[in-house]
C-alpha cells in the first residue's frame, strides 16, 4: 500500500475524529504554517534535564518544540493529579517528550557502537548497517511528538475520548494494523498522534524545507509512514523499520525515561540500571542460522522475505539483568505510585468531572478535550470556570453540571474522596476466622482446604471483576450505592448521625474504583547469546509473571466517598456488597480502608428497626462469616421437557428445600448441589426415554451405581466412589459435598418415593465428613404396574429426613428398571 | 475489560471440563497457537475479541496476557513456582459448569471447544518438541 493510500484509509476509517483532529493540528502548527521562513534558520538547542543531564535538540525540533503542538504538553502533567499526593511530582508531558528523544538518541548511539565493536572484534562479518542521520532523525522526531495525543490529567481522558469514538478507534485500528506490520495494541493518545501526523497541516510541514535534513529525498507520505509506525510500534522488518522500536516496544525510549521521571520527581527511591541495558542494546539481524529452537517460528518470517533476513532491536544476554530489573522496577512503581490509593482517589474524581460534566457526551468534542489548557484550568473550566476560548463564530464553551462543579471544587481544595470500603478476594470474611470462631467456643462448621476457601474467593471475585471491570458498570454501581445510602439514611430518625449524611447525596459522592493491574509485560524482546544464536533472554524465573502474580496479590478495590458522607456510604457499601455478591468482608477489609471506627454497631439494629435490613443481614455484619444463599435450582438445570410437563417444578423444589434449610448453604455447596441435580436429571431423562435401559435388568446395587457413576461422569461431574470419603460401600460422591446414597429395590413397587425410608438416614451417616445438611438418595425400581410408569420429573421429592429433629434435606430420586420388553409381552 | 474476564471464565471452564486436573501451558506461544487454531470454534461473542499479531519473538495472541492475569484475578487459576511455565487451573467441573451458566454456554458446546483446545495445545507442545528436537 502507498503511504497516500495509509492517510486517506485513516480518514476512512475514522471520518469524524479526523477531522477533529485536523482543525486541532491547523491551530497548534500555525506559527510554521504562517512564517516559517520568517522563525527560522533555527538553531540546536540544549536543555538541562535531571535524567538526562544536558538534552540536545536539533533545529527542526526546536521549530515544532516552540509550537502550540508540543507546547501544550507543559500543562499535561505526566502523571495527573498525582501530585495532590506526591507533591513533587508535578512534571509534564513537555520534559518527558524531551526526555524520550534523549533516551531514543543515546540507544541509537550505542546500538551504533556495539555494531561497530562487533565488526571490529570479528563477530560479525557482516553487520548491519550504521544508522543513518535521516534514520536517526525520524525516530527523534518521533520520540517528540510520540505523546501529543495526550489530553488534560494524561491517561483519565482517555476513557471520555473512546466513548466519544469507540466505534471510528477501533476501525482506526484495524486500519492500521492492516496497514503496518506488527501494530499492537493503539492507545487512544496513540490514535490522536497518529492523526496528527496525518492532518494536512502536518503533512504540508513534512515537506517544508525545514525537514530537509529527516526527509532526505523521501516523500512526506513515506515520512508520515515512518512516523506512524514508530509511535504505534509497528515494523516492517527493515533496518529502518526496526528502529520504530525504539519509540514503543518492550524496551523503548518512553519507558526508559518515563519510569526514571516518575520515581524522581515523585521521590521515590526506586532505582533501574537505564545505562547498562542501553549499554545491552543491539541491532540483530535475524536468520535462519542463528535462530534457537525456542524462536524456531520465526523461521517461516525470515524465509517469507526477500533476502531472507531481517531486522530486530534486542539486547544482548549481558543485557538480562537490567532488564529484568526494568519490569519488576515498573511494578514497584504501578504499586507505590500509580496505584496509591490516593492517587486512584484523585485520577478517579477527575475521569468523574469529565463524566459528570457531560454525562450523555454529546457536548464534548476533541476542541474541549484539546483546548491546550494546563491540567488546573481545566478542571476549573468543568467546574464551570467560564473563559473566553475559540472564536465569536465558533466559541469553545466547557459543558459543566452541579455535579461536576462539586467534583472539581473538591479537587481544587485537595478535599480528596477518602476510602469508604474495601474489597478483595483475600478479604472475604469466614475463610481464615477459624481460629477465631474456635476461640469463640464455636466449632467452624466446615474444615475447608486452601483450595476450597480459593474457590469461594473465586465465587465472588469472578462475579466482581466481571460486573465492576467497565466504567459503566462502575458507574452504575455507584447510583446503586448512592441510592441504597441515600435510602437507609433518610428512614432513621432526623437525630440520627446517619440522617444527615443522605440529605442530598447523589451518584457523584460515591466512586468505585477496581484498577486494572499493570499490563502483564510477557517478554517479546529478542536477544543475542555469546555464541550469536538468537533466543528469548534466559532469566532465572519469569520476572514479568512473577510482577503479574505480585500485582494480582496486591489488588484491591475500593469505594471512595465524599468526606462529608463517608460513614453512610461506607454503611451503604457493606450492604450493597452482601447483596450484589453475598459475602461479607472481614475486619482486614476495614483495615486496609482505614474504616474500622466508621461504624457503630449500633446502626444495624437501627436500620433493622426502620426496616431496612434483614435480621440474616445484621447477624452477618455483627459477626462477619461466610454467607450461606438460599438454595436455587435454576430453569435451565432441568430438562425442558419436565418443565413442559409441570411449570411449578422448579419453584416447587426450591420452595421445598427452602422451607427446610432456610439460612441456605454455602454457595459452594449449592454450586455442587445444583450441578449434580443438573446431572442427575439429564440422566433421569435420558433414561426414561431409552427403551433399552427400562427395559433391562440391573441384578444388584453395585450395578445400578456402576451405571449412574458412568452416567454423571459424561454429564460431565467429578464422581468419586464414597468408600474413599465416607466410608460406606455404595455411594457416590459427587464433586466435594453432594453424598448420593444409592438403593436397589428388586421387589416391584409403583410408589418409588416411599419405599427403602431408611435410606435417607443411612445417608446422612455418610454426610458427616462433609458437613453438608443434605443428601440425595437414588432408588432403582421395578414398576409393580402402569401405575408405576411415572414419568421422570415425578421421580422427585424434596422432604426433611423423617426421623430427625434438626433440619436436613432429603432428596429422593427414582429410576425404573426392568419392565417388561413389547416383544416379550407379546 | 468485561470481555477479557468472560473470555477468561470461558477458556478456563471449557479446559477444565475437557482436561480435568491438567495444567494450562502459558508459555512458549502454545496456548497461542492452539488458540488460533480454535478462534472460529469461539461462541460468536468472543470470536472478535482475539487478535493475533507478529511480535519479535513470534506470533502471539495480544490479549491472551490479559485474558491469563483476568483468570488469576478471579482465582481460576494460580502460577505455580519455579518455572511460570504453566498454569495451575483451580476449579473443579462444578464451579466450570456455572461459569457456563454464567455465560449461557451449553455444556456440550463448552467441552467441544475445551476438547478441541486441548488437541490443538497437545499439537503445538509435539511440534516445539519436535522444533527441539532437530
Amino acid at each position: 500500500m502507498g503511504e497516500q493510500q495509509l492517510i486517506e484509509r485513516l480518514r476512512d476509517a475514522a471520518p469524524g475524529l479526523f477531522d477533529q483532529v485536523d482543525k486541532l493540528a491547523t491551530r497548534w502548527l500555525r506559527p510554521l504554517a504562517d512564517d516559517a521562513k520568517a522563525r527560522g534558520p533555527f538553531q540546536d538547542k540544549h536543555i538541562n534535564d535531571p535524567i538526562w543531564g544536558t538534552i540536545t535538540l536539533h533545529p527542526w525540533e526546536v521549530a515544532l518544540l516552540d509550537t502550540e503542538l508540543v507546547q501544550r504538553l507543559r500543562g499535561v502533567k505526566q502523571l495527573g493529579l498525582a501530585h495532590l499526593v506526591f507533591p513533587t511530582a508535578t512534571h509534564d508531558r513537555f520534559s518527558h517528550a524531551c526526555g524520550v528523544v534523549e533516551a531514543a538518541e543515546r540507544m541509537m548511539d550505542q546500538i551504533s557502537r556495539n555494531t561497530k565493536a562487533r565488526v571490529r572484534s570479528g563477530r560479525s562479518e557482516d553487520a548491519s548497517p550504521q544508522i543513518a542521520d535521516d534514520e536517526r532523525y525520524l525516530i527523534r522526531l518521533a520520540a517528540l511528538i510520540h505523546d501529543v495525543g495526550h489530553g488534560p490529567f494524561s491517561h483519565a481522558i482517555e476513557p471520555v475520548v473512546g466513548r466519544i469514538f469507540k466505534d471510528e478507534l477501533s476501525q482506526l485500528e484495524l486500519a492500521l494494523r492492516d496497514s503496518i506490520p506488527r501494530t499492537e495494541k493503539v492507545q487512544v493518545s496513540e490514535a490522536v498522534a497518529v492523526l496528527v501526523v496525518a492532518s494536512q497541516d502536518f503533512q504540508a510541514l513534512l515537506a517544508r524545507p525545514l525537514m530537509d535534513a529527516v526527509r532526505a529525498g523521501r516523500t512526506p507520505e513515506q515520512l508520515s509512514t515512518g512516523l506512524i509506525a514508530a509511535i504505534i510500534g509497528g515494523s516492517d522488518g527493515t533496518a529502518r523499520g526496526a528502529l520504530g522500536a525504539l519509540v514503543s516496544s518492550q524496551v523503548d525510549a518512553d519507558k526508559l525515561d518515563y519510569m526514571a521521571r516518575d520515581a524522581y520527581h515523585a521521590g521515590l527511591p526506586i532505582d533501574f540500571d537505564t545505562e547498562r541495558l542501553i549499554s545491552k542494546l543491539e541491532a540483530i539481524r535475524v536468520e535462519e542460522s542463528v535462530l534457537s529452537r525456542r524462536l524456531g517460528d520465526l523461521k517461516e518470517r525470515v524465509l517469507a522475505t526477500k533476502d531472507k533476513r531481517y531486522q530486530e532491536i534486542g539486547i544482548s544476554a549481558g543485557g538480562t539483568g537490567a532488564f529484568e530489573q526494568m519490569l519488576v522496577g515498573r511494578i514497584f512503581l504501578y504499586d507505590r505510585l500509580y496505584h496509591h490509593h490516593k492517587v486512584r482517589t484523585a485520577d478517579s474524581m477527575a475521569q468523574r468531572l469529565l463524566y459528570y460534566a457531560d454525562p450523555d457526551a454529546k457536548a464534548l468534542s476533541m476542541d474541549i478535550l484539546y483546548a491546550s489548557l494546563p491540567d488546573d484550568t481545566v478542571i476549573r473550566a468543568f467546574g464551570g470556570l467560564k473563559l473566553n476560548l475559540g472564536t465569536d463564530a465558533e466559541p469553545i464553551v466547557f459543558p459543566s453540571t452541579p455535579a461536576s462543579t462539586e467534583i472539581a471544587q473538591a479537587i481544587v481544595s485537595r478535599r480528596l474522596y477518602q476510602r469508604a470500603f474495601a474489597f478483595a478476594g483475600r478479604f472475604i470474611a469466614g475463610l481464615d476466622t477459624e481460629v477465631a470462631e474456635a476461640a469463640n467456643g464455636e466449632a467452624p462448621p466446615e474444615s475447608w482446604t486452601e483450595d476450597e476457601k480459593d474457590a469461594e474467593r473465586s465465587r465472588v471475585m469472578r462475579r466482581v471483576n466481571t460486573e465492576l471491570s467497565d466504567v459503566e458498570d462502575r458507574l452504575s454501581a455507584e447510583a446503586e450505592i448512592a441510592a441504597l445510602a441515600a435510602d437507609l439514611g433518610k428512614a432513621l430518625p432526623t437525630a440520627h448521625p446517619l440522617h444527615q449524611q443522605a440529605i442530598g447525596l447523589a451518584s457523584h459522592h460515591v466512586i468505585v474504583d477496581l484498577p486494572k493491574t499493570p499490563h502483564p509485560p510477557r517478554i517479546t524482546t529478542i536477544a543475542r547469546n555469546d555464541d550469536g544464536r538468537l533466543d528469548v533472554p534466559d532469566v532465572f524465573y519469569d520476572p514479568a509473571r512473577w510482577a503479574t502474580v505480585y500485582a494480582t496479590q496486591r489488588r484491591t478495590g475500593y469505594v471512595f466517598a465524599h468526606p462529608d458522607r463517608r460513614c453512610l456510604i461506607c454503611l451503604a457499601s457493606r450492604i450493597w456488597f452482601l447483596r450484589k455478591f453475598g459475602c461479607v468482608l472481614g475486619e482486614s477489609a476495614d483495615r486496609h480502608a482505614k474504616s474500622t471506627q466508621l461504624i457503630e454497631a449500633s446502626w444495624y439494629k437501627d436500620l433493622e428497626r426502620a426496616g431496612k435490613l434483614e435480621k440474616s443481614e445484621r447477624s452477618y455484619f455483627e459477626r462477619p462469616r461466610l454467607v450461606y444463599v438460599p438454595f436455587e435450582l435454576k430453569d435451565h438445570q432441568v430438562p425442558k421437557e419436565w418443565r413442559e410437563a409441570d411449570p411449578g417444578f422448579v419453584r416447587n423444589f426450591n420452595d421445598a428445600f427452602r422451607k427446610i434449610l432456610p439460612e441456605g448453604i454455602s454457595a459452594l455447596a449449592e454450586s455442587e448441589l445444583t450441578q449434580t441435580l443438573r446431572g442427575l436429571f439429564r440422566t433421569m431423562q435420558t433414561w426414561a426415554t431409552d427403551s433399552q435401559f427400562v427395559t433391562s435388568v440391573i441384578e444388584d446395587e453395585g450395578e445400578f451405581q456402576a451405571e449412574l457413576r458412568k452416567a454423571l461422569r459424561q454429564v460431565p461431574l467429578d464422581i468419586k466412589e464414597g468408600t474413599e470419603i465416607a466410608g460406606g460401600e455404595t455411594d457416590l460422591i459427587a464433586f466435594r459435598r453432594v453424598l448420593i446414597e444409592n438403593k436397589w429395590q428388586s421387589t416391584q413397587t409403583d410408589n418409588p418415593l416411599q419405599v427403602k425410608p431408611r435410606t435417607g438416614r443411612q445417608g446422612r451417616r455418610y454426610t458427616l465428613p462433609t458437613g453438608q445438611p443434605f443428601v440425595i438418595t437414588a432408588l432403582a425400581y421395578p414398576a409393580k404396574s402402569e401405575n408405576g410408569h411415572l414419568p421422570p420429573h415425578k421421580c422427585v421429592a424434596v422432604r426433611q429426613l423423617a426421623g430427625i429433629t434438626e433440619p436436613f434435606v432429603e432428596i429422593r430420586i427414582a429410576v425404573r428398571y426392568g419392565d417388561m420388553k413389547p416383544s416379550d409381552a407379546a | 475489560m468485561r470481555s477479557q474476564y468472560e473470555l477468561a471464565n470461558y477458556l478456563v471452564a471449557t479446559w477444565r471440563i475437557a482436561r480435568p486436573g491438567e495444567k494450562l501451558p502459558t508459555s512458549h506461544g502454545v496456548l497461542d497457537r492452539a488458540l488460533e487454531k480454535v478462534q472460529p470454534m469461539l461462541p460468536e461473542r468472543f470470536r472478535s475479541t482475539l487478535t493475533f499479531i507478529e511480535t519479535p519473538i513470534g506470533r502471539l495472541c495480544r490479549e491472551l496476557p490479559d485474558i491469563l492475569r483476568a483468570a488469576q484475578e478471579s482465582y481460576l487459576t494460580s502460577e505455580p513456582n519455579p518455572t511460570y511455565r504453566t498454569a495451575e487451573v483451580k476449579i473443579d467441573t462444578a464451579a466450570a459448569l456455572d461459569l457456563l451458566d454464567d455465560l449461557s454456554i451449553e455444556i456440550d458446546d463448552g467441552k467441544e471447544f475445551g476438547v478441541a483446545l486441548a488437541r490443538n495445545v497437545d499439537e503445538e507442545v509435539h511440534r516445539l518438541r519436535d522444533t527441539r528436537a532437530a
